[in-house]
C-alpha cells in the first residue's frame, strides 16, 4: 500500500508493507535517529513527534500514519545549527550513552511548544514516557529547564 | 503479525461492522494500537486491521444526558479537558491522567483501555464508580451495557466480533457530585497494584447516592455494591468509613500478580479506600 507523509517537512510517498512499524519505516528510510529499544511501548527510545505529540514508533503502524506531520531528531537541529535543547543537553551534562536522548529531546519540544516556561513537575511529566539507564535524570530536567530559559530569552 | 495484508480506514461505522462480519477475514479493530501484540499463534493470525481512529469517535461533549466520550478519544485528550473535569469530582480526567506515559496516553483511547480489558487498565474503576453507560454498534444495530454488565465478565468475551465500542457517556447527574480516585502504582508511570474510585453525591453532609469500585486488585474490576450502600443515607464519620473499608477488602477476592500479592492487595483496600473517602470531601 501506499502512504503519504511529512517528516521533517518534507512529504515524502512510501510503498509499505501493512504490518510495517512506523520505527522500521523511519530507519529503513535512513532516519537513524530514532531508536529500537523494548519494542513494546515502555521505554521511549522510539518516540517521534506526529502532529506535534510525541508517540511511539514501535507501536504505531505505518499504515496509521498516512497524511500525518511526523518530526524525528534529524528534524530538531544538526550538529552545526543545533536546538537549544540540544545545546544545553551537551553544556549540562546530560547525555552518557544518548541511546534515549533523541526521544528524550522531542519530547521535551513538544512541552516547550505548548508551555515555555515549564515548572520541574512538568518537565518531570513530559519527559515521564523516556527511560534513560545511564545518566539517570536529573541533568536531562535541568537541561531542559534551561533551555526553556534561553529560548524565552531569559539567559 | 506475519499474514497481515490490509490496513483500513472505513469511513463509516456500519462499514467498519461489515469489515469486522467478514468470515473469509480475521480482522481487528485497532484504535491506540498499544494493545495490539504479535500474533499468539498463526490460526489467530491476524490478517486484517481496521482503523477506527478516523470517523469522528473523538470527541468530549456535553449532552442533555452527560458528558459523551467517543470512544477513540485519546485519554491525553481527556485528562486535559475542562468539560470532563466537571464531572464526578475530576475523577475521569484524574484516572485518565494516570494512564501509563506521556506518549501511551496520546495513544491510548477510553473505548479501548475498557474494551480491551487488562488487569491494569486504569479506566475501568472511574465507569464504575459514575455508573457510565457503554454504547456499541454491531451486526444486529446498537445497543448499551451500563458499566456493572460490561465488566461483568471480560468484555472480550461480551463483545461479538463485529461489535465496535462507540461512545462512554457519563451520566449528567455527576457533575454535581464529589469524587476521588487514588491509583497505587511501585511508581508513577507503573501499572496499578490497586486502583478505587469513588463518587458521592451530597446533600449537605448527608450522602444520597455512593459508588465506589476498584480496579486492578483481582481479574476485573468491581463494584462494591454492599460498601457503598453502607454509604446512603449517613455522614461520613470514621467508624462507617473503616466499616465500609473492612466490607470492601472482605468482597474482593485479590489476586497476585507481578505488582502484588493478593493479600497485600486485600490490605491496601482496606487501607486506601478512608484515603479515597476522606478525599472525596476536600
Amino acid at each position: 500500500m501506499e502512504i503519504e507523509l511529512e517528516i521533517n517537512g518534507k512529504e515524502q510517498f512510501f510503498d509499505i508493507e501493512p504490518s510495517l512499524k512506523l520505527l522500521d519505516l523511519l530507519r529503513r528510510e535512513g532516519y537513524l535517529g530514532t531508536k529500537r529499544g523494548c519494542s513494546e511501548g515502555h521505554c521511549g527510545s522510539c518516540t517521534v513527534l506526529v502532529d506535534g505529540e510525541p508517540i511511539l514508533g514501535c507501536l504505531t503502524f505505518a499504515a496509521r500514519m498516512d497524511g500525518k506531520s511526523i518530526m524525528t531528531i534529524e528534524g530538531l537541529g544538526t550538529a552545526e545549527d543545533p536546538h537549544p535543547l540540544q545545546t544545553e543537553f551537551v553544556d549540562k551534562g546530560a547525555v552518557q550513552c544518548g541511546y534515549c536522548v533523541p526521544g528524550m529531546l522531542l519530547s521535551a519540544k513538544s512541552m516547550l511548544d505548548k508551555n515555555p516556561d515549564p515548572e520541574e513537575d512538568e518537565i518531570k511529566r513530559a519527559l515521564d514516557g523516556n527511560y534513560c539507564r545511564c545518566t539517570g535524570y536529573v541533568k536531562q530536567i535541568e537541561a531542559t529547564k534551561s533551555a526553556a530559559e534561553k529560548m524565552r530569552g531569559v539567559s | 503479525m506475519d499474514n497481515l495484508d490490509e490496513y483500513i480506514f472505513p469511513e463509516s461505522v456500519e462499514e467498519t461492522v461489515e469489515l469486522l462480519g467478514r468470515p473469509e477475514k480475521n480482522t481487528r479493530i485497532i484504535a491506540g494500537g498499544t494493545s495490539i501484540g504479535p500474533d499468539k499463534n498463526k490460526s489467530q493470525s491476524v490478517d486484517s486491521l481496521v482503523d477506527i481512529t478516523r470517523l469522528g469517535m473523538n470527541y468530549i461533549e456535553e449532552t442533555d444526558e452527560g458528558l459523551a466520550v467517543g470512544a477513540a478519544t485519546p485519554v491525553a485528550d481527556i485528562e486535559n479537558s475542562s468539560t470532563a473535569a466537571a464531572y464526578a469530582g475530576g475523577i475521569i480526567s484524574e484516572a485518565a491522567r494516570k494512564v501509563g506515559t506521556t506518549p501511551l496516553r496520546n495513544m491510548v483511547t477510553l473505548g479501548g483501555n475498557i474494551s480491551r480489558l487488562r488487569v491494569w487498565s486504569d479506566m475501568p474503576a472511574t465507569l464504575l464508580a459514575g455508573d457510565a453507560r457503554v454504547k456499541i454498534t454491531g451486526k444486529d444495530g446498537e445497543k448499551e451495557f451500563m458499566a456493572e454488565e460490561f465488566f461483568a465478565s471480560h468484555p472480550g468475551r461480551l463483545l461479538d466480533r463485529t461489535d465496535l465500542v462507540t461512545e462512554i457517556e457519563f451520566p449528567a447527574r455527576l457533575k454535581s457530585t464529589a469524587g476521588n480516585h487514588i491509583k497505587f502504582a511501585k511508581t508513577d508511570d507503573s501499572y496499578a497494584t490497586v486502583s478505587i474510585g469513588a463518587v458521592l453525591s451530597l446533600e449537605g453532609e448527608r450522602i444520597e447516592e455512593a459508588r465506589i469500585a476498584v480496579s486492578s486488585a483481582s481479574p476485573l474490576p468491581v463494584y462494591c455494591e454492599e460498601a457503598s450502600s453502607l454509604l446512603e443515607g449517613q455522614e461520613l464519620d470514621e467508624k462507617l468509613i473503616q466499616e465500609v473499608a473492612r466490607v470492601s477488602r472482605e468482597n474482593i477476592s485479590t489476586v497476585d500478580n507481578l505488582w502484588g500479592s493478593a493479600s497485600y492487595k486485600s490490605i491496601l483496600i482496606e487501607r486506601l479506600i478512608p484515603r479515597v473517602l476522606n478525599g472525596c470531601l476536600e
